[in-house]
Order: structure tokens, then sequence, then C-alpha cells
């Protein structure tokens, strides 16, 4: 049985299996791995710029959604979910696709859309002008706090990782299984 | 009357010195190669008038002038033209507007409005379908543009109020950068026009109309129209002009380099978050408003409930103006925008120029070329928008101080002297909009060779280079690099071909922005049933770019004029922009090659003759 999300109990495993693969697994992690999504976490826990440009007043989750593709072995929609609260970045977590959705900002790109941002080829504000990101959510909101979700974006970049055009077969089906267990453990459907 | 296939086919053309009133046709050869608005307008100037007029005296033109698309259904199909020799600049000067004024002079069944002369007694322009009159303007006369247009309105107004284009004191007081205004909501700003029309004794035009705007392929035109509104429906630039206004754009920018601070010295405002539209939404807006047919509706209304900056429930603010009575003068405090451009509405100047020009002053005050004993006593210091406020005032009324910044930045740094003409930003004469050009090298290149000066509207290099809208099909790449020079001609000129043309048919360009070429082109295909592909829409766009710029020429422009102010071509050495250098004489030597432009600044003759435009060449080159 998965744990059910929102109970202390999966907060707890969550945890778990995070450190351990970014004890076990080598770096650079993989983009949007579980440990890679600790090791941004961690980094912009610790980030005086992000303190800096936050708004005190900030209250809303910042979701990251990556849409499926199959070829790069994500067989499955990923929301990569940032909870935020005024300057701090409380938990940085992939969850259920519902519990994804209800984020107050969804941002929804592809693979190589994220890739681009993540290599600092797209960014953040034209992709979503352009459509090449779209976002959900109150645009004013996310418009005033454009500093603090550029610094995101950029901590990201700066966290480093293995981006999607490195990933070889053999990583491609470790993403697979990871996926699969993740969902399998975590139900994130 | 009824407009078909999108044209009246007829200029009404009123005389004010002698009251004489005709209509004239307008040929198809003369719709086809200048579609409307600006380009139209330009080819009847050069047709006949002197480039060499005098820009407040009687023997300058004032045209208003519509396009093929204005009054259409078509999404942004509101926007009208108004054209002259600029009193600010001395080159040709070019306005355009939403609003309603355009479409409703097309049910009036006219493309334009082509004034002349110079009445006696101030006085205004009554137009109701066929019956054209010239109105005593004696109790209206002094009126702020709040106030003639309400008083024109009542007056005039039956079950249908009629539509109108009024300027207020600053026009009559013939400040070069005087605005022109319809319905109080919608201003022609920039190049001063409201100048022209106050030096004609013209204080208003007043239109009511019963006809349509008939598209000539029905059921094409259905069709685009659904794929438009859907299309700005998406869109995510649509979604920000609806949900913020324009004034969105100034919180983006601060993390983009694009907005000027501080007299173009700074590049960190700390205020900016306050000032923007996020800030203008939350606490101040009463209601969006839209233009004429716009599914977008970036229109503000806001109102300050109380305080020293208590304003009445009116046009919020746009982007230009939070930046130049914002971070152009360090001032944070947003009711105190709300306030100046309340001021600059009621009294009729352009935002853009006026902001810049009491930043350009603040400026001289820092440095000591001007004194408390030049101003009035004023101390014109950074972020001081009780000084502005005031400043607006006796601008407008040419009061003191405000008589010789009336001229605009560039006229009074040469009478203040001292090297005060180091502190006016301004290209051929033209306060520069706030788009900085160390964050988008581009646009400092617009900028530079704009017909009619510092340019931000005439071309689609703001949306281009910051990365909102792509057109890949004309030939333009979807990622520029903001700080960079390379390939920012190519670039310039393809955005002035997209540009010019969807301005010259009076088409919005937020519209424009959300829609790509090819849906330009069928717009003006659909509604004129002329076989027009979106080859000959760019073509058209180089025409018209030519010509445009050609007048500027014959007006006295030449390649010195091709330039950026001294503020803008130093590095930053703060913000997002800090250090970024622009190498205008690569961007503009590359241009000159791509456009075709000699070493005066003068399109090459072959090139004039090659897009027809051989009266023209003959004129610039014997």
């Amino acid at each position: 049985m998965p744990y059910t999300h929102g109970t202390q109990e999966w907060e707890e495993a969550y945890t778990a299996v995070t450190k351990k693969r970014m004890d076990s697994e080598k770096k650079p992690y993989i983009y949007f791995m579980p440990e890679w999504v600790g090791a941004w976490e961690e980094f912009l826990k610790a980030d005086p710029v992000y303190k800096s440009v936050a708004l005190p007043d900030w209250k809303g989750a910042v979701v990251l959604h990556v849409l499926k593709n199959a070829d790069y072995g994500v067989e499955q929609d990923i929301y990569v979910y940032l909870d935020l609260l005024a300057n701090q970045v409380r938990s940085i977590r992939i969850v259920p696709s519902d519990y994804g959705k209800s984020g107050a900002f969804v941002i929804t790109g592809t693979i190589e859309r994220w890739m681009a941002v993540g290599k600092k080829e797209l960014d953040v504000v034209k992709g979503m002008m352009q459509g090449k990101l779209k976002l959900k959510g109150n645009l004013p909101a996310i418009v005033r706090a454009i500093k603090p979700a550029v610094r995101l974006v950029d901590a990201a970049a700066e966290v480093g990782g293995l981006m999607p055009d490195a990933w070889t077969p053999e990583i491609i089906e470790s993403i697979k299984e990871t996926i699969k267990n993740m969902a399998a453990e975590f139900n994130i459907n | 009357m009824n407009c078909e296939a999108g044209y009246a086919k007829r200029l009404l053309q009123i005389e004010l010195t002698d009251g004489n009133i005709e209509t004239l046709p307008l040929d198809d050869h003369l719709l086809k190669t200048c579609l409307g608005g600006a380009g139209l307008a330009t080819q009847l100037f050069l047709e006949r008038f002197s480039p060499d007029v005098d820009p407040l005296s009687k023997d300058n033109p004032l045209m208003v002038m519509t396009g093929p698309l204005t009054g259409t259904t078509l999404p942004g199909s509101s926007r009208f033209a108004v054209c002259a020799r600029s009193p600010l600049t001395g080159f040709w000067g070019v306005g355009t507007c939403g609003g309603n004024f355009g479409p409703e002079l097309k049910y009036a069944g006219y493309d334009g409005i082509l004034i002349q002369g110079k009445s006696e007694k101030p006085v205004y322009i009554l137009i109701n379908d066929e019956s054209i009159e010239i109105r005593d303007a004696s109790d209206v006369w002094g009126k702020d543009i709040y106030a003639v247009t309400d008083m024109l309105k009542e007056r005039h107004g039956g079950k249908k109020k009629p539509k109108v284009l009024a300027i207020g004191p600053a026009g009559e007081n013939q400040v070069l950068f005087a605005a022109i205004c319809n319905d109080s909501a919608h201003f022609i700003g920039r190049t001063g026009l409201g100048a022209v029309m106050g030096s004609k004794n013209l204080k208003a035009i007043v239109v009511t109309g019963s006809g349509k705007v008939l598209p000539a392929m029905a059921e094409s035109y259905k069709e685009l129209r659904s794929r438009v509104i859907e299309k700005c429906k998406e869109s995510m630039v649509a979604e920000s002009l609806r949900s913020m206004g324009t004034a969105s754009a100034l919180d983006i920018g601060m993390v983009t380099g694009d907005v000027p601070i501080r007299n173009w010295r700074q590049g960190e405002f700390e205020g900016s978050g306050d000032t923007g539209g996020p800030a203008m939404t939350a606490n101040y807006l009463v209601k969006e408003h839209a233009c004429y047919s716009c599914p977008i509706a970036c229109k503000r209304v806001v109102k300050v409930d109380s305080g020293p900056y208590k304003t009445k429930e009116g046009p919020g603010p746009e982007y230009e103006t939070c930046c130049t009575f914002g971070s152009f003068i360090e001032n944070n405090n947003l009711e105190g925008i709300i306030k100046a451009n309340e001021l600059c509405n009621k009294f009729g100047v352009d935002t853009i120029s006026c902001g810049s020009t009491i930043a350009f002053a603040m400026e001289c005050f820092e440095k000591g070329l001007l004194s408390t004993a030049d101003t009035d006593g004023l101390e014109l210091t950074w972020g001081n928008i009780d000084v502005a406020l005031k400043l607006i005032e006796k601008i407008s009324l040419r009061e003191g101080i405000g008589h010789m910044l009336a001229q605009g930045s560039v006229k009074a740094a040469r009478q203040i002297g001292n090297g005060a003409e180091n502190y006016a930003v301004a290209v051929k004469g033209l306060e520069l909009p706030a788009h900085d050009p160390r964050g988008f090298h581009g646009m400092g290149l617009e900028y530079a060779v704009g017909y009619r000066g510092a340019c931000h509207l005439q071309h689609m290099t703001l949306y281009v280079e910051q990365g909102m809208s792509t057109f890949e099909s004309a030939g333009l790449e979807s990622d520029y690099d903001g700080q960079s020079d390379d390939g920012k001609a190519k670039m310039a000129l393809l955005s002035q071909n997209l540009g010019v043309p969807a301005g010259s048919s009076c088409l919005c360009l937020f519209v424009f922005a959300c829609i790509d070429a090819q849906d330009a082109a069928d717009m003006i295909r659909t509604v004129t049933g002329w076989d027009f592909t979106m080859e000959d829409f760019l073509n058209l766009g180089s025409r018209l770019w030519l010509l445009q710029r050609g007048m500027t020429n014959l007006m006295g422009a030449k390649a010195s004029d091709d330039t950026l102010p001294a503020n803008v071509m130093k590095p930053l050495d703060n913000g997002m922009a800090e250090g970024s250098t622009i190498d205008l004489e690569k961007m503009l030597t590359a241009y000159y090659e791509l456009r075709g432009i000699d070493t005066n600044g003068i399109p090459r003759k072959d090139v004039l003759e090659k897009a027809g435009l051989n009266k023209l060449a003959a004129r610039l080159h014997g």
C-alpha cells in the first residue's frame, strides 16, 4: 500500500528516501529525480539571495509540471511542488498529480523546455510569454513576485544536474524504475 | 454611409481659415499603396504640403486618419493616427490612439480628416454623417480635457453619445508635447500634435456616424475573427495586459534591465515593486476598460480615495507613465503617479515627454545647472513627486520655469546651456519611451533610426526582442539576447516591416503581438477583398517605412540625427543591465546596409524607386 500524501508517514518516508538517494546516487544528480529535488531544496533553504528577494507576504505553492515523455523514461507527468511562505522555502517535493494541480501557480512544460530553462537557454519569463511554458494561476501575484521567481529558477540552474540530453539508455531505464517505485510508494500518479 | 470593403474612399477636408469644407475622393491605388493611418497621411502630406512648413503655422495640416481595419469588428480595430509636422521635433510627427473615435469617423463615412488653416477664434468641428459644422468654442476654450469632453458629449448627445477628440489647456498654450485625447481616456501623446491643434484654435472634433464598416469577404472574415479572438484568449501577453494593464511590464522589466531609473543613470530602484501593475491592480483598480472591439481590455480605471493624491475615478497610468513619474525621478509612491497621470490627462500633455523633461530638469538641478532662482523656488530633488505635480501645471500653463520646460528637454537644454544637452534623453528631439537600450540593444537601434524620433511603437521590436512574440514566419528568430548587438539590424528591419503596415492598417499592436503576420495579412485581405499575402504585408511595411523616413529626411534629418543620448550610451554600474555597452555604430552600419540607406542617412535613390517611391526619390536626390 502506498503512503497517503499529506500524512506524517508520507512525509517521513519521502524524506528518508530522498536522503538515502542523495547519499547513494552519483553526482551530478539526474534532473527531476528525488535526489536532485532534494539538492535544490537544500540549496534554496540556505540561499541568502532568495531570502533577500522573496516577498515577506508571499503565500502560495509554485509547482513545476513536467509533461511525460516516454523517450526520456518519464512515463507519467511529474509535479514538483515548492511550498513557499514569506521568504522561506518550506519544502520541495515530488507530489501526486491531484495535489500538484492544486498549487496556486502551476507552470507546465515539456522536458525539453525545462532542460532549456535549466541550461539558461530559455528565460522563464520569455518562455511563459511565448507560450513555451504555460502558467496556471493568478498572473498579477506571480508578476509581483518576479524577482523571487527568477531566483528559484536560477538556483535550479546553479544546483546543476544531469540534463535529459545527456541521459543514456541506462539512465533512462533507471528513471523509469525510479518513477515507477515513487508511484508505487508515494502515490504520485 | 457604410464603408464597403473597409474604406469610405473619401477624405473630409476642412479649411479653418475660411470655413470651406470639402469631401475628396481617395482612389484605390492610393489606398493599396498606403493602406491608411500614418502611411496615407505621409503620402498626402508629400503630395500637397511643404516639408519646410512652420509646425505651429496655419500651413501645417493636421491629419486624422483611420485604416481599413478601423471600425470593423476584428479585435484591435479601434485605432487611428494623427499626423503633422511635429512642433516638438521639427520632423514628421505621428501619434496613434485606440478608443472609439476612429470607428465613429468611419461610421460617419470618412477615412480621415485633413484640417488646414487657422480659425480666427476658438472653434470645434461637429460631424454628424453628412452634416459638417464649424462651431464656436469660446465657452469650452480653457476647459480641461475631462470637462470639455463631458460638455460636448452632453451638448450633442442624443440616444447615442458622440465621440470626442479634444485638447486641454496645454494644447491651447502650444506646449510642444501637448496631447490630443479621445473621450477622456485615450491619448495621442507623442510628437506634440496637440500643440498643432491648439495653433489652429481648434479645441475639439465631435463625431457621430450611423453607418457600418463592412468586410469584402464576409465568410472568411468571420472565420478569421474567431481565430484571432481565440489567439487573444490564449496569449500570455494578452493575459498579462488584461489582468494588470500595461504597467505589468514594470515588474517584469526590473528583472530584464528594461526600466530606466534616475534619468537613465541607475540600474536599481528599490521602490519599483510598489509602482507596477500588480500594485495598481491590488490597491487602486476600479475596473478594466477596453477600446472598441477589443477582447484584451488593457486599460485601467483607477481611483485614489483619500490623502494628498486623491483623484477622481479615471484612466489609470500606463507603463510609460509609471516609469516617467516613478523610476525616472525615483518616486515610489504610486498614488503620486496616479495623480500625475490625472493632471497630465486633464491638461493634455504627453506623459512620456513631460515626465522625461522633469527628470532632465532634476538632473540639471542636481548638477547645479538650475537653482531655485530658476525654478520659482522649487527644489527639484529626486523622488519629489510633489514638485513633479507642480511642474506639470507650470508646464501646461507655461508659467515660470514651466515656460522653458514646455519646449521639451532638448530645446530647454539648449536654453540652459553649460552642457545641459548631455542630460536630455531624446532622439531627434523626442524623449525616449521607458525601455532601456542597455537592457535591449535592438531597441536602441530603433530609437536611433526612428522616423519620428525615439519610438517604441512603429515596429514590433519591443515584443520580439523581449521574447513576448516571435513572428518566425516573417523571418525573425524566437530568442534574442537583449544585451547583444548581434543580429539586431535584421531584427529591427523586419520588426519595422511588420509594425508599420500594422500601424497603417490601424491594427492595435497588442493584438498583433498575440497573433502572427499571416493573421494580420488575412485581416487586410478579408476586409478589403484584395489579393493580399503576408509577403505583400511585409513589402508594404518596407515601402511605408521608407516613405516616412524619407519625409523626416525632407524635414532635415541626417545620419548624425541617428544617435542615442549620452546618458544611455554610458554603461550602468548596477542593475540587470550592469556593464552592458551598446555598439550603436556597428548596428547602424549593418542596418543602413540592409535597409539601403546612404552615409547621409537618406534612403538610396534606387531603393526608393524599387519601392515605387519615385517622387520621393526625386525630391531627396534630385
